[in-house]
């Protein structure tokens, strides 16, 4: 799910250079770049997690199939068609690009925002770690009842999981993201080994014998039960907007800022065909095997991997799990460092980001957090993708497109009330909704992205030039 | 030196699905699929961070 795995490429696209000025035409790279990365990047540890929760979900077969297939179409029409274009004309990072906007201290709670979003979406992936690395210590796994730790040995594996992995953010993600990158093909093929063998466990000969089975695991996984919470337009909008916070909510101009053409964008249907649809329904069919061999309905990602393919999978789930918590903390690590500079100019990385990575394993040993993924997903891009609405309607109904205009401009203020009441407007009552009436969340994104972008045009003045 | 360890992590990549394919045919075990897979694993771990190291370093 997650946009967090770096690769080399997009290290130095991220955090190296150019941060606070146009990309230069020598630094540019082709489409051929993007590709591998986002193939790479989503194929992560919540992989494992989110599809066996459609199952969970009752969602039918036939939706799971063509709801993700035209979700994540949408997903990647937005990242070509919204994100893309923006970051190849002004070719700034999200951060620096908001700063001209909305001032640097919106863009600071903004930060704050994302930071802690991102140790809550890293905790998921320490706790999908832990329940493989506990295997051999014959852990007691959490289920899907458990919002609290379940055991002793589960808070001391998710503690050392989660400090390993905030003591090597702490120190840079340099080696990892080279170990994610080296990883990654093997990875796509272990999901792909895992959907395969449990298909052929499941024994279907033909779509109607695969979707009766699907039906009996819903009902065996719903005691009995077959109430479905997601339908087929719940499905689409998950696929196109877990992702929401990087494609309409421009978190990807960070990335794309280095394509030559806005047609790099189409190398994220890699990352959406493989991680989001091949790897989901290749989870999903692995739980619906445990169910019908063991009766199993726990969506723990270790044991599930281990029955289908062994350690390969244990090992997968433990790597998937880490070399995307590790730049999901290393990223909230430097959300709070460019916060707490403000107040203490001297907070080094290391603090910032360790101190990123104990709140993520805290997260961690809440085992709600991974349950509660396809939620929690669907709120994060709630709150921060309205910024992108922001950004779109700037850019085309105030700055008319015009990158060399923008590049030379300088914020209206270091607070710009504009921006922090449109966002403030529809996302308020919308996280009030989610959070305490039960609301789905990802109908909510949509909505908040163009209410927002109007509000702004709506309460905000031309800016100055430079 | 660099071409072995090429094949050995293409081998690698090559353990790790075929093996899930046979098993599809009902031409390998289960057992034996998931310890091919192991091998695999173990191949194109080992072996692709020397070839991206030998790659890195001719450059």
């Amino acid at each position: 799910m997650s946009k967090t795995q770096q690769t080399g490429d997009e290290a130095t696209v991220t955090t190296g250079e150019f941060e606070r000025e146009p990309v230069a035409k020598g630094a540019l790279k082709g489409a051929n770049k993007f590709w591998g990365m986002y193939a790479g990047e989503h194929a992560a540890g919540t992989e494992f997690m989110i599809g066996p929760l459609f199952l969970l979900a009752g969602v039918t077969l036939q939706n799971v199939f063509l709801g993700l297939l035209f979700g994540n179409l949408m997903a990647v029409l937005s990242w070509r068609f919204i994100c893309a274009p923006i970051a190849t004309k002004a070719r700034f990072t999200l951060y620096h690009h908001l700063e001209k906007i909305a001032g640097k201290w919106l863009v600071l709670i903004y930060n704050l925002a994302n930071g802690l979003l991102f140790c809550f979406l890293a905790g998921a992936m320490i706790t999908v770690s832990a329940t493989a690395v506990g295997i051999p210590f014959n852990m007691e796994m959490p289920t899907v009842e458990d919002f609290y730790p379940n055991s002793l040995t589960f808070v001391f594996i998710v503690l050392a999981v989660g400090l390993i992995i905030a003591f090597v953010a702490s120190l840079g993600y340099e080696m990892v993201s080279r170990f994610a990158n080296i990883a990654s093909p093997w990875m796509v093929l272990v999901f792909l080994a895992c959907g395969i063998v449990a298909y052929k466990q499941l024994g279907a000969t033909s779509w109607a014998e695969l979707n009766s089975l699907w039906s009996e695991s819903i009902i065996f996984a719903q005691d009995g039960k077959s109430e479905s919470t997601m339908g087929f337009w719940n499905v689409f909008l998950f696929g196109w907007f877990c992702n929401a916070a990087m494609h309409v909510g421009m978190a990807d101009l960070s990335v794309f800022r280095f394509a030559k053409k806005a047609n790099a964008g189409w190398a994220t249907s890699a990352g959406m065909y493989v991680g989001h649809y091949m790897a989901w329904i290749a989870a999903a069919f692995m739980l619906a095997a445990q169910i019908k061999l063991n009766q199993d309905a726990n969506p723990v990602p270790g044991p599930m991997a281990n029955n289908v393919v062994g350690l390969a999978g244990i090992i997968c789930v433990v790597v998937a799990g880490w070399t995307t918590a590790n730049p999901t903390i290393y990223r909230a690590g430097l959300a709070f460092q460019a916060m707490a500079q403000t107040i203490f100019p001297t907070v080094s990385r290391f603090k910032a980001t360790f101190t990123a990575g104990i709140i993520a394993t805290i997260a961690g040993a809440f085992p709600a957090f991974a349950w509660q993924l396809l939620g929690f997903v669907g709120l994060y891009g709630t709150i921060l993708a309205p910024i992108g609405g922001i950004i779109f309607f700037d850019w085309y109904f105030r700055r008319n497109g015009d990158a060399e205009a923008f590049q030379k401009s300088s914020p209206n203020s270091s607070f710009n009330i504009a921006v922090f009441l449109a966002w403030l407007i529809p996302v308020v009552p919308a996280f009030y909704l989610i959070v305490y009436k039960g609301y789905t969340a990802v109908n909510f994104v949509l909505p908040c992205w163009l209410i927002t972008g109007l509000l702004y045009l709506a309460f905000s003045k031309k800016p100055k030039a430079a | 030196m660099t071409p072995i360890i090429k094949i050995v992590s293409y081998i690698g990549l090559a353990l790790t699905i075929v093996p899930s394919v046979l098993f599809f045919n009902d031409a390998m075990s289960l057992d034996a699929m998931k310890t091919s897979m192991t091998i695999g694993m173990l191949c194109w771990l080992v072996a692709a961070p020397l070839a991206q190291r030998t790659k890195d370093a001719t450059k």
